[in-house]
């Protein structure tokens, strides 16, 4: 006996759960064949602490095939249901490497060990699990096949194979006389949003104990008859099926651009259905249940009542289905306008404010009346009110208007006064001629130059400026107040004049880092990228070298791409990343290689860069997956991972050996998505070697997904990687990985 | 154990990291320090200790090398570190041949070659006394008269922005002047002040009574100036020796860099040099402070002897860079 497993024996022997607990952890230093033996004895100790710790320690044991056929044995265990419980924990713990044996034992093991050895199956997402559940659901015990039905319900987590199989097994069973059998599996189906056509669940509906299911399963179907059916099923005298019906409808309906003809198929159901408007009234009054309020709010938009729309402008003011409401009630269209603005004038601020939102957004709505009712709202009490009248003024109001809303740019409520400048750019923009009237008015106490800077600003997006304009903006940058030096920089960004540019660039220097980034932004509009280049030649500041870069791509990709090459390397794991990101932002199909307003020689076709990735732009990508900092690698993968040429590839492929498990994770779920037969063969070979559970569940979905159509199944990775603000990436820059989670050799790659 | 009051005066700034300090400023900033400024450092840098709660000196060094805010904390102590006292129309005698003789001197050359554009750089301005200054001088000559945007001054009552006020008739715009006063710092609390434009009556010390009257106007905190002068004016925050930044303005005719490289070392004193020769078209002069001269720095400048100084003059025939400076290195 080895001296790590005597100090275990001797530690498991104490009564105290603590030092047994303790005892569990030193399992893993235990080599040799003792290991599955202790980790055994831990399964089945009588405290379930010390049980939890054996299944956290299960997956990091040696002998992994003696530790998984000890666990599957213990699945047979009668007289301890602690063990037999937490062995099933523990072989899920194990993931993909205990299919195999699990599968094979299926056949040996009485109803119960079978029930339990399914529900392993059931937690581990893997194609062959799938599989073994979809032969369970013909098992004879009715217990085993139920278990298999709920399972399936969450195969899609192995890719979209497994939720194909799970679904045509699901269907399939749906023809058995097991009653529960049948609910889990219309549950299951629901979970898996299989939409698959009503005529699979109509003949369910009808049931009084299976038609609650047969509606929830229905719910994703896009068929009129099963969206009428729906409906109908809204004014069903069971409360809970009518809940059901009115939550599926409402999920539906949300769904639905307005005009959508399942909208007017829903309308005609519920109108013919008795007890439809009754029990959506009562569902959206309020109570606890608001899935069902959402869905009722739904219901009385398509039944276009004028009596509801004050109850469905009550509920705009609450945040949990004021979305819904708004949908109700632009369900209404311009019928809505009168009795909406007449409840809403009498409504909480909020609830006006909202309301005055919706109308002026509501297509066919009569102009003038609502024009009337913003105009009334800037006389309001309330900020909220004024905010919201201003804001929509700034989309409907006529010349007259501008002057209006003008006098709200000084407002001392800062919601007001920046609502107020984006009308006033909106009004600006369209009526030309009144701002310039507006430009060279005078107003006592107040500083002309900012109305004079958002004037310019709206003209200059629909015409050149004039000298005198640009002479104004230059005055506004030596203004004090950095707002207006930055609403000056981007009036001159659209002037496309050598005045408005020599301006802004010296605004490069601003000591206000907020203008400072205006600038830089403008010169990038501007298509000026020498100042640009100049500002990086020293970077320190990742906010700024990221603004930097992505001001240079809008001048110019390619001086762009090298003026990131040197950042990628960077020690600062901050301004690596937005070197690699600004590189990731270059990657578009085809990206133009010259600077927007520069006249060129080259034909449209030679100007373009090529996608995939250039060559120039995949090597600087693999020098920056040298960096010592993850942050920066896994960026770089996956702007590599986007649109990977061969090249990519095999770097990918390499990363697959890095030292580091959220690197392999991250090349494995990136190679997934290649497809190619080279790709899965290196995934599955890694597959045999990797050990860390994480990996092998990433690498196990990469070999199984099947790439959809759409490409709306992308990498958990890639999502993340993409949803991340450039901030979170580099925030974590620096910052440890997972020490201990060791796996496959290989050191760094792309050095 | 160590006193510490509210206001931190029981740290002191012992010997070596003095020395620590001042190479660090040195090597980041240009900033030279003698020894005779370890306790000017000591007094100027203790409320930052306090403020950041940091025990010694030692500590605030290495906050500026690696701290999770040290591109802030570096703003902070070159504002104390370099915040000079200065004050409208300093140095008279420098001014004056400034405005009687090269402004004169540029005007004529400028009409020769047909180009109405003047650019002066106030390199190092502090709070923008200096900048200020020069406007208030550009604008008394008479000889420039700066094309400015009618369309927020015509109210009622005619200004000083209207181009008639300036003595120049508005009904002939081509007459009217390009000009552009530049003020630059390394601390950014001196240009935010320095763009505010309001002073207290120890910035006018050396200021004549009617320009008081007629360049700034009372205010809340004391004097502002006037919005003509002000218009000709822009600020921003620059390190001298930082040449890529130092491009944002093109190039200059004249540059005041008046009591700033008494700062630097030998090192960044060649370098800043290099800079302002590079910024300077050819022809253009530079301005030193009384105390200070190009000599052992730079030969590549000629000597303009005016009536009561000494100027610096970048060869009309050079081009490219400094040819006459040694390698720092």
């Amino acid at each position: 006996m080895s001296d790590a497993a005597s100090a275990v024996r001797w530690l498991l022997d104490q009564t105290e759960p603590e030092a047994r607990r303790v005892a569990v952890q030193q399992i893993a230093k235990v080599h040799g064949s003792e290991g599955p033996e202790l980790l055994l004895r831990a399964l089945g100790d009588e405290d379930w602490r010390v049980r939890k710790e054996g299944t956290v320690v299960a997956p990091t044991l040696d002998r992994r095939e003696e530790v998984v056929a000890a666990l599957v044995a213990a699945l047979e265990e009668t007289y301890n249901i602690g063990l037999r419980n937490a062995a099933v924990e523990a072989l899920i713990a194990v993931g993909p490497d205990a299919v195999g044996a699990t599968i094979e034992t299926l056949p040996r093991l009485d109803s119960d060990a079978r029930k339990l050895a399914i529900e392993v199956l059931g937690g581990i997402p893997d194609t062959r699990a799938t599989t073994a559940l979809a032969r369970a659901l013909a098992d004879e015990d009715p217990n085993v096949r139920g278990t298999a039905a709920e399972s399936l319900g969450g195969a899609a987590r192995a890719g979209e194979e497994s939720r194909e199989v799970a679904i045509q097994a699901l269907i399939a069973a749906l023809a058995t006389t097991d009653v529960f059998l049948k609910i889990a599996a219309l549950e299951s189906l629901a979970r898996l949003e299989a939409g698959l056509p009503w005529a699979v669940f109509e003949p369910f509906a009808a049931d009084p104990l299976l038609r609650r299911y047969a509606i929830a399963a229905a719910a994703g179907s896009r068929e009129p008859e099963a969206v009428a059916a729906l409906a109908r099923a809204t004014g069903d005298p069971s409360p809970t099926i009518a809940r059901e019906a009115l939550v599926a409808l409402g999920d539906t309906a949300f769904e639905c651009e307005i005009g959508h003809p399942l909208l007017e198929c829903a309308r005609d159901a519920l109108l013919d259905t008795a007890s439809a408007r009754e029990n959506a009234r009562r569902a959206a009054a309020g109570g606890d249940d608001t899935r069902a309020r959402a869905g009722a709010l739904l219901a009385l938009g398509l039944l276009r009542s004028v009596d509801d729309v004050a109850s469905i402008v009550d509920a705009l003011g609450d945040d949990d289905v004021a979305e819904r409401a708004e949908l109700a009630l632009r369900l209404f269209g311009p019928a809505a306008v009168t009795p909406l603005l007449s409840v809403a004038r009498d409504s909480k601020a909020p609830v006006r404010a909202a309301a005055l939102s919706l109308v002026a957004s509501l297509e066919g709505a009569g102009v003038a009346e609502v024009r009337q009712a913003l105009r009334d709202a800037l006389k309001a009490d309330s900020v909220d009110v004024v905010a919201s009248g201003v804001e929509s003024l700034g989309q409907l109001g006529d010349a007259a208007d501008l002057r209006r809303v003008a006098s709200l740019v000084w407002h001392t409520d800062e919601r007001v006064a920046a609502t107020a400048t984006n009308a006033v750019a909106e009004l600006g923009a369209r009526h030309v001629t009144a701002a310039r009237a507006l430009l060279h008015e005078s107003r006592p106490g107040q500083d002309p130059v900012v109305l004079a800077c958002i004037l310019l600003g709206a003209i200059a997006s629909t015409q050149p400026l004039l000298d005198d304009d640009i002479r104004v903006l230059e005055r506004a940058l030596a203004h004090d107040d950095p707002q207006v030096r930055r609403a000056a920089i981007d009036a001159l960004a659209q002037a496309e004049s050598d005045a408005a540019a020599e301006a802004v660039t010296f605004a490069l220097s601003d000591e206000e880092h907020e203008v400072k980034l205006a600038a830089v932004r403008a010169l990038g509009r501007l298509g000026r990228p020498e100042p640009l280049v100049d500002l990086l030649a020293d970077a320190r500041d990742a906010d700024l070298a990221a603004t930097t870069l992505r001001a240079l791509a809008d001048a110019s990709p390619k001086i762009a791409l090298e003026a990131a090459r040197p950042l990628v390397t960077q020690p600062d794991a901050a301004i690596a990343c937005a070197a690699v990101a600004a590189i990731g932002q270059l990657q578009l199909d085809a990206v133009a290689l010259v600077p927007p307003g520069h006249g060129s020689s080259v034909s449209p076709a030679a100007s373009l860069l090529p996608s995939p990735l250039s060559s120039a732009r995949e090597d600087v990508l693999f020098s920056a997956l040298g960096h010592p900092d993850l942050a920066v690698v896994k960026l770089a993968l996956s702007v590599l991972g986007q649109k990977p040429g061969p090249r990519a590839l095999a770097r990918l492929g390499l990363c697959l050996d890095h030292a580091e498990w959220e690197v392999r994770r991250a090349a494995a779920e990136l190679l997934g998505q290649a497809k190619t037969p080279t790709e899965q063969g290196l995934l599955r070979a890694r597959f045999e070697r990797e050990r860390d559970p994480t990996v092998r569940e990433a690498i196990a979905a990469a070999v199984s997904v099947r790439p959809s159509a759409d490409g709306a199944r992308s990498s958990a990775f890639a999502e993340s990687m993409r949803a991340a603000p450039l901030g979170a990436i580099a925030g974590n820059a620096g910052s440890a990985s997972s020490p201990s989670k060791a796996g496959g050799g290989g050191g760094k790659v792309g050095e | 154990m160590r006193r510490q009051t509210a206001s931190g005066d029981g740290i002191a700034l012992k010997p070596e990291e003095f020395r620590l300090l001042r190479d660090l400023f040195a090597s980041r900033a240009g900033l030279n320090f003698g020894p005779e400024a370890r306790f000017a450092i000591e007094r100027r840098l203790r409320e930052r200790l306090l403020v950041l709660k940091l025990h010694d000196f030692a500590d605030y060094h290495h906050y500026l090398r690696f701290g999770a805010h040290a591109a802030e904390e570096w703003d902070e102590a070159l504002d104390l570190l370099t915040t000079n006292e200065t004050y409208f129309f300093r140095e008279e005698r420098q001014l004056r041949g400034f405005a009687e003789e090269l402004l004169p001197m540029f005007h004529a050359q400028m009409l020769a070659r047909g180009k109405r554009r003047l650019v002066i750089w106030s390199a190092g301005c502090s709070t923008g006394e200096e900048a200020y200054t020069i406007a208030i001088l550009v604008h008394q000559s008479g000889l420039f008269f700066p094309r400015r945007s009618t369309i927020l001054d015509s109210g009622p009552s005619p200004s000083l922005t209207t181009p008639s006020a300036f003595g120049a008739p508005a009904e002939s715009p081509s007459a009217l002047w390009d000009v552009r006063i530049y003020g630059s710092d390394i601390s950014r609390r001196c240009v935010a002040a320095a763009r505010r434009g309001t002073y207290t009556e120890a910035s006018f010390r050396a200021t004549p009574e009617n320009l008081r009257r007629s360049c700034f106007r009372a205010c809340d905190g004391g004097w502002q100036v006037t919005e003509p002068i002000r218009q000709l004016c822009h600020f921003g925050q620059m390190n001298l020796l930082d040449e890529d930044r130092t491009r944002v303005f093109g190039k200059a005719d004249v540059i005041f860099c008046r009591n700033v490289l008494i700062y630097f070392d030998t090192k960044a004193r060649k370098t800043a040099i290099e800079v302002l020769y590079d910024r300077l078209n050819p022809g253009g002069v530079l301005l030193l402070g009384h105390s200070e001269s190009l000599l052992n720095v730079s030969t590549a400048f000629e000597l303009l002897h005016l009536r009561e100084d000494l100027v610096y003059r970048k060869p009309i025939s050079a081009q490219g860079p400094n040819p006459a400076l040694d390698d720092p290195t």
